[in-house]
């Protein structure tokens, strides 16, 4: 795995930070209290003098794991964080397709609604799945929270697209160019404190985190940050073979994508 | 570790997502999870293994065998990690290649040596492209020798065929390598070829490796950065800088407003500096009567301010006609343009003018712009990143241009403050 300068990735993801707090006037961040969205945090802190300056919306379905709900209150005090939880109704359905995307679409689609966000700050990176290399730093969404990938604006430099149609909104992907290493060596450089479910317990841990019911351990001794470091550097294995939704057509992937499942 | 960005280029089918795939598999970075993927989905196809499927891409684009969109991968080699960007190579798609190539230091271009494919207009097309976007470096990849069977001939007919277009468009030669490719076998990407022992150089690899991209110009030059606005009113500024360095306590002059202004702290990634340097993103104090509005602003030496206007001359590629309101954007700012001429059309296809006084898409002019208001204006070859802006409308991209030559009628130099 490619371990890319933290600095320059530092550089960027504060400048697109900036840039969507800049140009739009109510804008949230989607924290699953996952490494990924809270690198995003303290990224944003960095970015504006030490404090989030915006909400962060954790979509609860309420089967997220205890150690994911007591990393919620610890954080959200240690950082002063305005945090919404937009519940998220779980159907019969308890897996996959339905239950991460309907579920929580519907759940998201209240909150914006509600609070009226024009950009949402969320959490991915290419290295995730190839679809995600088609994802732009700001990517439209439509009302229905769809995502027309094949008719994205551009963005040459940093250009970034926007302008909203109607009643669409914003994503603004901030970490897009971070490997899932470089998210690790940052979070040991930072200090960011971490969902200890990323750590090795009796010999399985998780490298994706989801709900309880679709994300699987995968075989490690890794325990701490510079262990799971020391693993990815020889790990050929790719992040989310852990989790339900991959196992399932590729097809699928892509329409949850494009109804707006993050 | 940096990441050296190559934008892929080059007509359709004539490689680059076979290359990419036979690249990820040659230097061990796909998996063998990957591998075996892309096995199943060829088979599924009824297709020869296509080492191109390992780019994982949606589904649709493998069945219609083009690239939709950019994709990007990252190839390890010796000391150095590539990403290469592959952009689409169909015509309707240019914007999209645009936009993957706006991203990269450097281009590999690729020209199949089949009998029946060779150089195209749409080859030229993102040749002219690529300088104009400010990639001065450039590998060309001469792909499918396999059944040009690695015949010198094939290979030397497409570097002369290329070599004074390339230099037309304004490549210097000593900046430009050719490496004869077997893309699908994956000859010469690595190692050298049995196949091709008429070929003294070295593999594509190496090749890129060689050729250092040009744009790790920071440091020097005169202060220049560019200021994205407010994010603590009502003194604390974000952006960027281009050349040079902010230092705390120094003078400064924020155009277009012409404000002398002094700098107060700084931040870079939430530490306090006593300076910044390209192309870090900082935040800091600016102390004095600031404007309301900032952003888009540029912070300069006072002793070396680069002009301020409101007209200026550029090299224009268009995607969509112009129309009656565009603005420009550059640096993530947008001023209105008041209003716009045709200088001279160029055919992007050959770098000659041609008569007519509009562009149509997918060909380029020279054109002169009228802002409606003020703002820096500085060539290419004073700074690339500040010249280089797009013309947009409530519909989307109308064209990418490059400031050429300054324009100083109706310019005024910024100290009227
Ligand atoms: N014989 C041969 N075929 C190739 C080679 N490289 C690519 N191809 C084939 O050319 C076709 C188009 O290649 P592709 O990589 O999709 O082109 P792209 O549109 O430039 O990305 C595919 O069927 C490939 O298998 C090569 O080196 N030799």
């Amino acid at each position: 795995m490619i371990e890319q300068d933290l600095n320059e990735l530092e550089n960027k993801s504060t400048y697109i930070i900036r840039e969507g707090k800049l140009k739009f006037s109510k804008v949230a961040a989607l924290w699953s209290m996952g490494k990924d969205s809270t690198t995003v945090l303290q990224l944003s802190r960095k970015a504006f003098m030490g404090k989030v300056p915006f909400p962060v919306i954790h979509i609860d379905n309420g089967i997220d794991f205890p150690e994911t709900y007591e990393f919620r209150s610890s954080l959200r005090d240690e950082w002063g964080l305005e945090l919404i939880v937009a519940k998220s109704e779980i159907k019969n359905e308890l897996s996959g397709f339905s239950c991460c995307g309907e579920n929580k679409t519907k759940a998201l689609q209240g909150v914006m609604k509600e609070y009226g966000f024009e950009a949402l700050i969320v959490s991915i990176r290419r290295d995730e799945h190839g679809i995600r290399a088609k994802e732009r730093y700001f990517s439209p969404r439509s009302k229905e929270f769809k995502w027309d990938y094949k008719n994205q604006p551009l963005e040459l430099w940093d250009n970034y697209a926007s302008r909203l149609d109607e009643e669409g909104h914003y994503r603004i992907h901030p970490i897009l160019d971070w490997n899932e290493i470089d998210i690790w060596r940052y979070i040991e450089r930072e200090k960011i404190p971490v969902n200890p479910l990323y750590f090795s317990e009796s010999g399985f841990r998780y490298r994706s985190l989801g709900c309880t019911h679709c994300t699987v351990p995968v075989q490690s001794d890794a325990s701490n940050v510079g262990e799971i470091i020391a693993e990815l550097r020889v790990s050929t294995s790719e992040e989310r073979e852990g989790r339900e939704q991959d196992k399932e057509k590729e097809y699928v992937m892509q329409k949850l994508r494009s109804l707006g499942y993050m | 570790m940096r990441l050296k960005r190559t934008a892929l280029l080059g007509q359709k089918d004539h490689g680059k997502s076979t290359l990419l795939g036979s690249l990820l598999i040659e230097t061990g970075a796909a998996s063998q999870a990957r591998i075996r993927e892309a096995r199943r989905a060829s088979e599924q196809l009824g297709r020869k293994f296509e080492p191109a499927f390992i780019l994982d891409s949606f589904s649709e684009e493998r069945e219609d065998a083009m690239t939709v969109d950019t994709t990007r991968a990252q190839v390890p080699f010796g000391n150095m990690a590539f990403e290469f960007i592959d952009v689409p190579g169909h015509e309707e798609l240019m914007s999209n290649m645009l936009s993957g190539a706006s991203y990269a230091d450097t281009a590999l271009l690729l020209v199949s040596a089949a009998p029946s494919e060779g150089i195209t207009d749409q080859t030229k097309r993102h040749l002219f492209v690529a300088k104009l976007l400010g990639i001065d470096r450039l590998t060309v990849a001469v792909n499918k020798m396999d059944v040009a069977d690695y015949s010198r001939h094939a290979f030397e007919s497409v570097v002369d065929g290329l070599s004074g277009f390339l230099e037309k468009v304004g490549f210097d030669p000593s900046h430009v390598r050719f490496v004869p490719i077997s893309a699908y076998n994956a000859q010469n990407l690595i190692r050298s070829s049995a196949f091709m022992p008429w070929y003294g150089g070295q593999p594509l690899m190496q090749t890129l490796m060689s050729l250092e991209s040009s744009d790790i110009a920071a440091g020097g030059g005169a202060c220049l950065a560019t200021v994205q606005g407010y994010i603590e009113r009502p003194r604390v500024i974000s952006g960027r800088v281009l050349s040079g360095s902010v230092t705390r306590g120094e003078k400064v002059l924020l155009l277009p407003a012409g404000k002398q202004l002094s700098v107060g702290r700084i931040w870079v990634g939430g530490t306090e500096r006593e300076r910044t340097t390209p192309p870090e993103s900082f935040a800091l104090e600016l102390l004095g009567d600031l404007p309301v509005n900032v952003e888009g602003s540029v912070i300069c030496d006072p002793a070396s301010p680069p002009p301020v206007g409101q007209v200026m001359i550029a090299v224009a590629f268009f995607l969509n006609p112009p129309t009656q309101h565009m603005e420009l954007v550059s640096m993530g700012s947008s001023t209105g343009v008041k209003s716009m001429d045709f200088l001279e059309a160029i055919d992007p296809t050959t770098c000659n003018t041609v008569p007519g006084q509009s562009a149509q898409p997918l060909q380029a002019a020279i054109i002169r712009i009228a802002l409606e208001s003020p703002r820096v204006i500085v060539t290419s070859d004073e700074q690339r990143e500040l010249a280089r802006f797009v013309l947009r409308d409530s519909a989307g991209l109308v064209a990418v241009a490059v400031v050429k030559d300054n324009w100083s009628a109706g310019s005024s130099h910024s100290s009227n403050s």
